[in-house]
């Protein structure tokens, strides 16, 4: 019976939300609640001689200031379990302690009774800095004279790995009639929840316990961090997640303010509260992508590719981020380069390095965002070079359905999809032959229009709702991956889930209410999901890597089965028949093959409440689920744009998304999730940057400078659904929270690159702003510029053997 | 930091049809008085420089970011926050009906300013385009919908308001009646 999962009903979550009875972090303010905040490092690189905190400690209001060292003597630093190889462990205080690494690491700690004075306090700290000398991109990091950020990692290489799927690369190139080239620079994003971060944290001396409720994605990660830091057992530990304003990414890593706020509460037996700003948020919370990437693909003169190789290396920023380390955008990049298509032989070096900027993270489609791009710019770049259709040439490459399970040159199995249907049913969708004839037209009749058409495609797979080997298997120890459920059946017979996964806007309240309701044949109504609360939940990741529907549906699934077994023999009890007679049925149980004869969930309920303590053990269960190694989700998005050469404005006239994440629980969820998702990789490819100068200053602090796109920025997004179920996970689901955020870069890019084709130049660096289209179409008077459409061979292309090979063969 | 920054003054305001008092120094953002001594946290914070909506409220009648205005500037005048925009507990504004009814939400945090933001513009242009719409939120940034169900919801919005025009008065009379 599928009655709930499937259909679009309205969020059980809106009602409160809408009425502003939401409690988000900065709403929660206990009685005696104190206020932190930070005395961050104006410097990007530098030796913290002196801190002098005498007026700032003797301020109204002001009952604790603490610098690094006194913080170590409170706290032990975070370490982050990476057995990963090629990864280099460094040493990331929660303040700093002797040098600061970036502008806006925290160095002080202020407590006052009101945040107004906690802030006046912190401006009159003292801090003698001996600045040092910053580097805040790849190729300066890694210059023989750059400073070293840190001891353990010298030339300030945090990660590094080098793999190759056989011996034949390079054979395969060289022998290759064809290649292919795309360099491309991704620039340092950030999430940007509308929510900043924020912690809470009150200490009961009696019971020796700490409370700590943060706007986290990871509830259980947080409870282990705060344990080690704090040297308590994680049972002493309660982190409680409230309404989360926004994640994406940003909040699933465990921060240093989390801990000291923490750290503090104890100390002074009060609570403590630290609420970010936004110029803190743009400064210190994680950032993410600033990757830069050459790729080759070899293929044959039909476009069928016979190779692929890469070099990646990305601006991790001053530390890895606990608990992923350094390695999220490199190896992600690199393990998902070949996307949906069957390369044979694929070989890739990839760095992660360190700069003087604040630390990456996880943020939306980590790593696979780069990689789709740069997969989707070589089809396009391949398709030009030899004259073909860049929709035949994916045609061509797309690995075909009956071939799942599909293994990678990286290791991955691909577990289902229907790609080519995908691409099919968005071309169709645009009428693609009907816009590449009015591109024709509009370009042969040599006409003086400033606007210029383009079309870009983008298919792409991406990994979702990741079990403990994945991470495990990735060397990071202190990502569980796997999730656990407690299910109730309530007095009056409704059923109560508790899962550790925080709500931070994904609906999963609703939606995993619809798994649970299905899984006892119960209206919606009669079910209530509760989220994040480590002394309600049993263990769970999070909110991350698209695994909330994976993962709890399939933990939901586990104790609802748990759940009936426990209540058989009461069931056979009432039903005065053997246990092997009984079985479940919609709402209750019943005589095996006489739905009619049966006792309903609330008559069980009641039984329990009366029977003896046996049965009352039954009331509720814990079953946990580990997802598989990983789930495949998929996409076509096909963009079409015009492009003004005279502004360098680009508008997006259509925008089509076929999606495929296996079943669908409910629909305007999913959708609501492509439509967010979609828009960030909009932003990223048309507006954001985060921008550092030379000294490591962060010139974009404000949302001033950092430009998040607004509703007359963004185009109608329509979308349709392929529903390929996985056969690996519990019910076939797959993640969806991402994908948006994958594929469109890689649509917007290679729209506007066909657009301007004509003109000779294509994109190697994002965002495509209106300065930046504008520099590439002055580009074209130092080019001699073909006058045919897109199968024209642009300058760039000449020489790809010569201008690839000293990059990507390994040294 | 000077006495007169710090000198408390007295407040007194008419916040969702109720008379309300409190203190505040002078340097107090009006944001943070709604929110901590008002206790109305519906009001949100999400930028403190004008930029992304969030912290929006009615100030007679008028949006305003609160996080552009000190809490002394409000005194003597009438605020509508996100609280008081449903009739009663009974019943949702039509706009925040459309904005469940078509997914206009996500994580919410930036829904108390949009939909105080489109009260107004759509008590002034009832029959708006799209595109209207859409210039119409442009002041007001949400990172998690993507504008696509907000605009549709607000279309709805408009479409529920002009079938029943008394809606948009039983809404506010309503709310100063609220307890
Ligand atoms: S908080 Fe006021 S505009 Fe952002
Ligand atoms: S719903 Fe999350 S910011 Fe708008």
């Amino acid at each position: 019976m599928r009655a709930a999962v499937g259909t679009p009903i309205r969020r059980v979550e809106d009602e409160r939300l809408l009425r502003g009875e939401g409690a988000y972090l900065d709403d929660l303010c206990p009685v005696g609640t104190l206020h932190a905040a930070f005395v961050r490092s104006v410097h990007a690189h530098a030796r913290v001689v002196s801190v002098d905190a005498t007026s700032s400690s003797i301020a109204p209001g002001v009952s604790l200031v603490l610098d690094g060292p006194q913080l170590e003597k409170l706290a032990q630093p975070l370490e982050t379990r990476i057995t990963a190889p090629g990864c280099r462990q460094v040493r990331h205080p929660h303040l700093v302690v002797d040098r600061a690494r970036f502008v806006g690491e925290p160095v002080v700690l202020v407590v006052a009774d009101d945040v107004y004075r906690a802030r006046d306090a912190a401006e009159l700290v003292e801090i003698d800095y001996d600045p040092l000398p910053a580097v805040t991109t790849v190729d300066t990091a890694l210059a023989d004279w750059a400073p070293v950020l840190h001891d353990q990692a010298p030339g300030n290489v945090l990660f590094e790995r080098q793999v190759a799927s056989d011996g034949e690369v390079d054979a395969t190139f060289d022998a290759a009639p064809v290649t292919a080239t795309v360099t491309m620079r991704h620039p340092r994003v950030t999430g940007l929840p509308i929510e900043n971060r924020g912690a809470l944290a009150d200490w009961d001396a009696r019971a020796q316990c700490l409370t700590v409720w943060s706007s986290t994605q990871s509830p259980h990660i947080l409870r282990g961090a705060l344990a080690d830091s704090l040297d308590l057992p994680a049972e002493s530990v309660r982190v409680i997640v409230p309404d989360v304003g926004g994640g994406f990414g940003t909040k699933a890593q465990i921060y240093p303010e989390e801990i000291i706020v923490a750290v503090a509460a104890r100390y002074l037996g009060r609570p403590v509260k630290w609420a970010e700003d936004r110029q803190e948020n743009l400064l210190a919370a994680s950032h993410a992508r600033d990757t830069r990437i050459v790729a080759e693909v070899a293929a044959d003169r039909e476009g069928t590719i016979l190779a692929m190789r890469a070099d990646i290396a990305c601006a991790v920023g001053a530390y890895g981020a606990h608990p992923y380390g350094p390695m999220l955008e490199p190896m992600g990049t690199a393990s998902m380069l070949p996307g949906p298509y069957a390369v044979p032989h694929y070989r890739f070096q990839t760095r992660g390095v360190a700069t003087n900027a604040s630390p990456e993270g996880a943020y939306r489609g980590v790593g696979m965002v780069v990689a789709t791009l740069t997969h989707e710019r070589l089809i396009d770049e391949l398709a030009r070079t030899l004259e073909l259709d860049p929709a035949d040439v994916r045609r061509r490459n797309l690995i075909p359905s009956a071939s799942f399970p599909y293994a990678t040159p990286t290791g991955h199995v691909y577990d289902s999809g229907a790609y080519a249907e995908a691409l099919s049913r968005a071309l169709a969708r645009v009428s693609y032959d009907d816009l590449r004839a009015e591109q024709a037209e509009r370009r042969s009749a040599g006409s003086q229009d400033c606007r210029h058409l383009g079309v870009g495609i983008s298919c792409y797979v991406e990994y979702t709702g990741m079990g403990s080997r994945t991470f495990q298997t990735r060397g990071m120890l202190s990502v569980p991956g796997n999730e656990a459920a407690w299910v109730r059946l309530d007095l009056d017979g409704g059923l109560t889930a508790a899962l550790s996964i925080p709500a931070i806007g994904q609906g999963l309240q609703t939606s995993l209410a619809q798994v649970l309701a299905d899984e006892f044949q119960v209206p919606v109504a009669q079910v209530r999901v509760v989220q994040a609360d480590t002394a309600l939940t049993p263990e769970g990741s999070g909110a991350f890597g698209s695994r909330g529907a994976v993962a709890g549906a399939g933990a939901l699934h586990a104790a609802a089965d748990r759940l009936k077994e426990r209540l058989l023999p009461l069931a056979a009890e009432l039903l005065e028949a053997a246990p092997v007679d009984v079985e479940y049925g919609a709402g209750g149980m019943h005589l095996r093959g006489a739905p009619d004869r049966g006792v309903s969930l609330a008559t069980l309920a009641m039984g329990i409440d009366d029977a003896d303590r046996e049965h009352a053990a039954g009331l509720s269960v814990s079953a946990a689920y580990d997802p598989p190694v990983a789930t495949f989700a998929s996409a076509t998005h096909i963009a079409v744009v015009e492009v003004d050469v005279e502004t360098g404005l680009v508008e997006i006239r259509r925008y089509v998304v076929v999606e495929d994440c296996g079943p669908i629980i409910n629909p305007i969820i999913v959708e609501g999730q492509v439509h967010g998702a979609t828009a960030q990789g909009i932003g990223g490819v048309l507006f954001e940057e985060l921008i550092y100068d030379v000294g490591g200053q962060l010139i974009t602090a404000s949302l001033m400078d950092y430009l998040v796109p607004g509703a007359t920025e963004l185009p109608t997004i329509e979308i349709d659904h392929l529903e390929t179920a996985s056969p690996l996970t519990v019910g076939g689901y797959k993640g969806v929270g991402e994908g948006g955020t994958v594929g469109a870069p890689a649509a917007i890019a290679n729209a506007i690159a066909d657009a301007l084709a004509p003109l000779g130049v294509t994109v190697s660096e994002l965002p495509l702003s209106p300065e930046r289209v504008r520099a590439l179409v002055r580009e074209r008077s130092h080019t001699a510029a073909p006058t045919t459409s897109h199968a024209s061979t642009p300058a760039i292309m000449a020489g790809p053997h010569n201008a690839g090979h000293s990059l990507v063969r390994p040294s | 930091m000077s006495d007169a920054a710090t000198t408390r003054r007295k407040i007194q305001v008419t916040v969702n049809g109720r008379q309300a008092e409190g203190e505040a120094e002078p340097r107090k953002l009006l944001s943070d008085f709604i929110r901590e001594d008002l206790g109305l946290t519906g009001t949100h914070v999400g930028c403190e420089h004008g930029v992304c909506g969030a912290c929006t409220v009615l100030l007679d009648g008028e949006p305003v970011r609160t996080c552009l205005m000190f809490a002394v500037q409000a005194d003597g005048h009438d605020l509508l926050t996100v609280e008081g925009l449903a009739p009663g507990p009974d019943q949702l504004h039509p706009i925040q009906e459309a904005f469940w009814e078509r997914h206009g939400l996500q994580c919410g945090f930036c829904t108390p300013g949009f939909l105080l933001t489109i009260k107004v513009y759509l008590a002034e242009n009832p029959d708006p385009t799209e595109r209207e719409v859409r210039e119409a939120l442009s002041g007001n940034l949400c990172r998690c919908t993507g504008y696509q169900n907000i605009v549709k919801a607000t279309l709805r919005a408009a479409e529920i308001l002009r079938s029943e025009p008394e809606n948009a008065d039983k809404a506010s009379t309503k709310t100063t009646q609220r307890d």
